[in-house]
């Protein structure tokens, strides 16, 4: 243990920095999939087999593999496919985002799917065409079943946002990795980010119960 | 000659939270006799009888049944269960088991009783409701009034010294209300001791010994179903049972 | 792109990944099994009226499932370093697969539990059954028709995240993909079959589940 050095301010500064690199690729990846996801989401549900044909696809590569070996094939793939590479954070927000999609369209499709038929039904009969069904029938109810599901990915994907680190870019993981390179500690700076990964996924599901309790309220 | 008290329940007071459910209870029952207690909902009917068999609490009083005080958190209370019955209005049957199943697994388990027994008294059980026919289906494939009587059934099995009904036709749609009636009406013949929670007041009339009329957590009247039916002596049973006439 | 697909190139290198594959599989396993019997004692303690049990149950199962696997699996492998303590890459998989399912099943087996309706458990009091002999012989049988399906989906969730363990140098199938990527050059073909690979054992899982469910739905 001689050549255990402390962890000093910077080192702390400098996870910190990570978890917050952590929060914004995860925000910024869960609003790229929430898009894929939703037009995937409609695309499965559809009857054309032209349209849930490769929605069913991509869901069932997405969610049939792991999400270490997506983000190792955009960050080797990507390269050979535009020819040049791309940086580590456009690398984990590709591959959060199509990770993200893939399972966010399996909830959208949910959720289109328990709004009553009966529902679609009323909405034709009164002369609505797709979309106007769709956006003031159909995605309203849809919604209040796709919230809660999509939240709790959210928190799932903040944890496995922590697999980026592999492939290079420098969020809460990476950042705990690069200091005990320096200090030598791998318990407690892997401790501390721990409770750190901790504190914001408990904080986000604490939020989640008060944010259903409101959304159940708007629904009278 | 003394006339055996299967029940003794005396000033039984219940509470949930700060809503008092029973104010005060006190009720006693004969063997062989039939109580019909009625009354508007949120009267405490059936907490009255849900408490007897322990499912809920007391906070206050007495429960005595054939002798044997019995106080819900006592470790023997699930002893004194097994000599009552309780027919619920959900019917709860075991989706998992089959009729004949479900009549026989608590005989086996809880009574010791060896299989070949059970299966016997489980048979015959189910030819008393009249349900020979069905005793290796599942409840899915039952209607409603079939599965209460399987219900009913299974209660039997345990040779109980009384029974209890908790609004058992309620759940029931109206052209399957009858088969249980029926089932009840020749359980009252064959001389068993009941106390019936129902809204069935023509039932009630017909089969019971003695009606008890419950509002607000208390016994309001009792007497024999002319008395109750035809000559209430108290307002409130007045106004019940003209609401109920039209 | 400048990429043509040879696959020839690949072949010699499918005996490594099957071993990759055997090795993801059997993690994999032995962490679904061993996780379930700490998920149902987690799920019972959970419900004890015990505090303290209650108290570490609770605090067990919330603390795995708020923190990345990743996470866990070096705080096994590197982290008990500082003590002196070296666990192989193989144990710390396990360890670590095994200790975080356990938390995501007893959340399972404990929503399932509280799926069963109370009113069979009335039914079960009501006919003189005490608490064992009601978990045995009603709770628990409609309880694991309840709990196939998201343990299902918690397995396939298990077999994928096993590719964690890679980064601690298990030779299991992710590791032995960029393994052979990086000596062959040959990015696509290895991925894609391994990407097969992947596929072919969580589609077989799921039918089987399926299967499975479609028998227990006879009633």
């Amino acid at each position: 243990m001689d050549f255990v050095s402390s962890i000093n301010f910077l080192d702390w500064m400098f996870i910190l920095k990570g978890a917050g690199l952590t929060i914004f690729l995860c925000i910024i990846s869960m609003l790229f999939g929430s898009l894929i996801g939703l037009g995937t989401g409609i695309m499965r549900s559809s009857r054309n087999v032209l349209f849930y044909g490769p929605a069913w696809i991509y869901i069932f590569v997405i969610r049939g593999t792991p999400l270490l070996m997506q983000l190792f094939l955009v960050y080797f793939g990507v390269p050979l496919i535009t020819g040049h590479a791309i940086g580590a954070f456009a690398t984990a927000l590709v591959g959060l985002a199509l990770y993200a999609g893939a399972y966010l369209g399996e909830i959208v499709k949910a959720g289109i799917q328990s709004v009553d038929i009966g529902q679609k039904e009323a909405a034709k009969a009164l002369g609505m065409n797709f979309w106007q069904e769709f956006r003031h029938i159909v995605f309203p109810q849809a919604m209040r079943v796709i919230v809660q599901p999509a939240f709790g990915f959210f928190i799932a994907l903040v944890k496995d946002s922590s697999l980026v680190s592999i492939i290079g870019f420098v969020e809460l993981a990476r950042a705990g990795r690069l200091v005990i390179a320096r200090t030598f500690q791998p318990f407690v700076v892997y401790g501390a980010v721990a409770l750190i990964y901790f504190a914001i996924c408990f904080g986000l599901s604490r939020l989640s119960y008060s944010r259903i309790f409101a959304g159940k309220a708007d629904l009278s | 000659m003394k006339d055996e008290r299967i029940l003794k329940m005396e000033k039984i007071v219940k509470t949930f939270g700060k809503l008092t459910v029973l104010d005060g209870v006190s009720l006693e029952v004969r063997k062989g006799e039939v109580v019909a207690i009625i009354g508007p909902s949120g009267s405490g009917k059936t907490t009255l009888l849900r408490c007897i068999n322990g499912l809920e609490t007391i906070q206050g009083g007495e429960i005595i049944v054939e002798g044997f005080r019995i106080d819900p958190v006592h470790r023997d209370a699930h002893k004194v269960r097994e000599r009552i019955g309780f027919i619920f209005q959900k019917f709860n049957l075991f989706p998992h088991l089959t009729a004949l199943e479900n009549v026989k697994l608590a005989q086996v388990i809880v009574k010791k009783r060896p299989e070949k027994e059970a299966r016997d008294v489980a048979l015959r059980m189910l030819d008393r409701v009249g349900l020979s026919d069905k005793i290796d289906e599942y409840p899915s494939k039952l209607s409603g009034g079939q599965q209460q009587r399987v219900a009913i059934a299974r209660a039997l099995a345990m040779d109980p010294t009384m029974v209890l009904m908790d609004e058992i036709t309620s759940a029931l749609d109206p052209e399957l209300v009858n088969e249980v009636l029926e089932v009840v009406r020749q359980l009252a013949k064959d001389g068993m001791t009941m106390i019936i929670v129902t809204h069935e007041m023509s039932f009630a009339r017909d089969v019971a010994n003695r009606i008890i009329f419950m509002a607000d957590g208390k016994i309001v009247e009792e007497g024999s179903p002319d008395d109750i039916f035809l000559n209430p002596r108290n307002v409130r049973t007045q106004a019940f049972i003209g609401s109920i006439s039209r | 792109m400048n990429y043509t697909l040879r696959f020839s190139q690949v072949y010699k290198y499918l005996p490594l990944l099957y071993k990759g594959l055997g090795l993801s599989s059997a993690i994999s396993f032995v962490g679904m099994i061993i996780g379930c019997v700490l998920g149902v004692i987690f799920a019972l303690g959970e419900k004890s009226k015990h505090t303290p049990l209650r108290i570490i149950s609770v605090g067990y199962i919330e603390c795995i499932r708020n923190t990345p696997l990743l996470i866990q699996m070096y705080l096994l492998y590197f982290g008990l370093g500082q003590f002196g303590l070296h666990l192989s890459p193989l144990i710390s998989a396990i360890l670590a697969i095994t200790l975080n399912n356990a938390a995501y099943t007893a959340v399972i087996f404990r929503t399932g539990i509280d799926a069963v309706d109370s009113g069979q458990i009335e039914a079960g009091k009501a006919l003189g059954m005490g608490k064992t002999q009601i978990f045995k012989y009603i709770l628990f049988p409609q309880a694991f028709k309840i709990v196939v399906p998201p343990l299902t989906n918690q397995f396939i969730s298990i077999f994928l995240f096993s590719s964690v363990a890679s980064t601690i140098s298990l030779p299991e199938l992710t590791y032995q993909t960029t393994y052979i990527e990086s000596v062959s050059m040959r990015t696509f073909e290895v991925f894609l079959i391994a990407t097969g690979l992947y596929l072919l054992v969580t589609t077989i899982i799921s039918i089987g589940s399926t299967l499975y469910e479609k028998r227990l739905a006879r009633y």
